[in-house]
């Protein structure tokens, strides 16, 4: 008689579990870089987000693994995509961190988005402080530099925060508040062509300043609330991409107000419902993201777990099309460098 | 280097609100923000706000250190303006600590928390108090009433947001005295005139009597529906010119019961037709700008909140008397980018000039 067994342990979307080398070209790839070292405040944990956003993904699993000749309806939009196949996502688990030295998980983080990534993959990398988006765009820089050496990455940072400090606290330059710094600074990223959504709370002046005079744009939470998120999305998405090839995007869930997602370290009360950040990525997810992380998820401060869910049904929703195929009319997407599809409404969302 | 640092990370220190100098009653001077907890909760249905002045200071730590400043160089994201401290240079923020509970003696509670009150109120503060379950404002209101009348400012206005009236009768467990009548107490004592006291946030099912009450005595009870159709800060406008109509003083208490238990699992009776939290923060812009007297928030019970929840109540409770003591955001229609930079370029027209 046939034994069935499952897993011991949870998979993003319970997809294989595979070697960074048996990666292959056009697979979308999940990492976790399980760290939270650079955080240094009361509300730790986000160490542990990277395993709880995979059990948080495991009810979305059920869906999009539905096998159905007729695919799966999107009932907000009415298109049609096929179920997720194990082609299509793997996960290659966590790379090593070292608790006490920021420097050596740097590079190993780096390094591990950079393998995936030179294997012409889509990576989606979950975090960690918001500090270890950092060593993700650094990884993914590398390797675009390496592929396509004139290739200009673009920028867009979901957050409540600008994480845009020199210095988080004087003289750490390599902290959860300095990350996006850090990022402006890498060869093939276009300071200007960085942009904000979310913004909430007291912020200081400095980074701010920093921001606009760099050519980036901020909206805040209000923005989003006022002007409504695809509009907000879509003016971030054009100013990230009109100068670049590629967006990177990084996903700090604290973008959610804490009545909906009290998991993560910086909380806020005056931030966006999961509703307007969904209707946000849903438009994002149309422009040509080369990769993208998702950040602060702190289990320990949310006993519901429904942080770790709603979080890994944000990373679904703007990494959809790399993971889905449309098997309706609409013209498939095309993500080539300079395509300007993304433009065109039909292709959004 | 300095052996203690009041900007270092959160969880370091003696937790006094927004590390504030600890500070006793000789050291308030007129005009300054005295914080005191009033850990009292024998009146809750579920125990645990005797937590609540604790975990409120804890939060607040992660807001700003009050003896580095805020007012050069901080912005407030939702109105892109610059954020201050009321009173600029005048600005003081003190921690009296707790005031007197004998934990199982309301009688005696009662009496020590009102004489506190009306000390702190007596030598000028603008009380800011920490809950506690909301039978503490009795006493409180009184307290604070007896030291307006000596100052010759004697005409208080309430205003209270809560999703309940509280104009209940005698209980049959708890007796006379006890948190579903505490505004029929306040109203029997007449330290406020019925027609100055006012609630925000009326929700879900309230008693026939207790709206009847309302009615026949000329108080004023705003609904959540009210809110719902006009929006929170032209309500709170309203609520304030009516609490405050002839008065020379207003009195606000906030219950946290007023937020939609969707958001906070602080309360021991959530509503779920209640405010945003949103919406409680934005009125906290219209209290900022006015002339209140007093503040208490109450009903943070920091125990089904701790940390396996988030501790979402008790950072929303600091954050809530965060934008009370800081000036009031002036919400404009530009974005936030455009109106950061205009700012930022009449800033420098000033300064060149």
């Amino acid at each position: 008689m046939k034994t069935d067994t499952i897993s011991p342990f949870d998979t993003f979307l319970r997809s294989p579990f595979v070697r960074v080398d048996d990666v292959r070209p056009g697979q979308v790839v999940v990492s976790g870089g399980p760290f939270d070292g650079a955080q240094g405040a009361e509300r730790f944990g986000a160490r542990s987000g990277p395993d709880h956003v995979r059990s948080g993904s495991l009810a979305l699993a059920e869906v999009l693994r539905t096998v159905d000749p007729e695919g799966l309806i999107d009932v907000d939009t009415g298109g049609r995509f096929a179920s997720l196949s194990d082609e299509q996502l793997v996960d290659v688990g966590n790379f090593t961190t070292y608790p006490t030295d920021i420097p050596r998980t740097t590079d190993s983080l780096a390094n591990g988005v950079y393998q995936v990534v030179k294997r012409g993959a889509f990576s989606i990398f979950l975090g960690g402080d918001h500090y270890t988006s950092y060593p993700s765009a650094l990884g993914f820089s590398r390797a675009v530099a390496e592929s396509q050496p004139r290739a200009r990455i673009g920028y867009v940072h979901i957050d409540g925060h600008l994480d845009f400090w020199d210095e988080g606290t004087p003289g750490q330059r390599f902290t959860h508040a300095t990350n996006a710094r850090r990022i402006s600074e890498l060869p093939n990223v276009v300071k200007s062509s960085m942009a904000w959504i979310g913004l909430t709370g007291p912020s200081a002046d400095e980074p701010i300043e920093a921001v606009l005079r760099g050519g980036g744009v901020i909206f805040s939470a209000r923005d989003v609330r006022r002007n409504g998120p695809r509009e907000i999305a879509e003016r971030a998405g054009d100013h990230a991409i009109a100068q670049c090839d590629r967006i990177y995007v990084t996903l700090d869930i604290d973008v959610l107000d804490s009545g909906y997602l009290p998991g993560t370290g910086s909380i806020d009360n005056n931030a966006i419902t999961p509703t307007l950040l969904r209707e946000v990525l849903a438009v994002l997810s149309a422009y040509p993201i080369g990769a993208m992380d998702v950040m602060e998820v702190a289990p320990r401060l949310d006993r519901s777990g429904r942080s770790g869910s709603i979080a890994a049904e944000m990373a679904v929703t703007l990494a959809r099309p790399r993971l889905l195929a449309s098997i309706d009319a609409s013209p498939p997407r095309r993500d080539v460098p300079g395509d300007r599809s993304h433009r065109q409404p039909h292709a959004r969302g | 280097m300095p052996l203690v640092r009041t900007d270092a990370t959160e969880f370091t220190g003696i937790p006094t609100f927004m590390r504030a100098p600890s500070v006793d009653i000789e050291q308030v001077t007129p005009g300054m923000f005295a914080v005191a907890g009033v850990p009292y909760d024998l009146s809750a249905r579920v125990p645990g706000a005797r937590y609540g002045p604790r975990a409120i200071r804890t939060a607040s730590s992660n807001l700003f250190a009050v003896p580095d400043g805020l007012n050069e160089g901080w912005t407030d994201a939702e109105s892109a303006g610059r954020l201050k401290f009321r009173d600029g240079s005048a600005f003081a923020l003190g921690d009296l600590g707790d005031f007197a509970v004998t934990a199982l003696d309301w009688t005696t509670t009662s009496r020590e928390v009102e004489h506190a009150m009306h000390e702190t109120a007596s030598a000028g503060a603008i009380p800011l108090i920490l809950g506690g379950d909301h039978l503490i404002t009795l006493p409180l209101i009184t307290g604070f009433q007896e030291a307006m009348v000596k100052a010759g400012r004697g005409r208080v206005g309430y205003l209270r947001f809560s999703s309940k009236l509280d104009l209940g009768e005698r209980d049959e467990i708890l007796g006379d005295t006890w948190r579903g009548a505490t505004n029929r107490r306040i109203l029997e004592r007449n330290v406020v005139n019925p027609s100055n006291m006012v609630w925000v946030g009326v929700g879900g099912f309230v008693p026939e009597p207790e709206f009847e009450l309302v009615r026949s005595r000329g108080m004023r009870a705003h609904t959540v529906g009210e809110v719902r159709s006009d929006g929170i800060t032209a309500v709170t406008h309203r609520a304030l010119l009516e609490a405050g109509a002839g008065c020379d003083t207003v009195y606000v208490s906030i219950d946290m019961d007023v937020v939609n238990g969707a958001y906070l699992q602080c309360q021991g009776i959530p509503s779920f037709r209640g405010l945003h939290n949103v919406e409680l923060q934005e009125a906290m812009n219209v209290l900022s700008g006015s002339a209140v007297g007093a503040l208490d928030v109450v009903g943070v019970n920091p125990l089904p909140d701790f940390w396996g929840q988030g501790q979402v109540a008790s950072y929303f409770a600091a954050s809530l008397i965060f934008y009370f003591i800081t000036t009031p955001r002036d919400c404009g229609r530009g974005s936030f980018s455009e109106t950061f930079q205009r700012r930022a370029s009449t800033t420098e027209l000033r300064e060149s000039t």
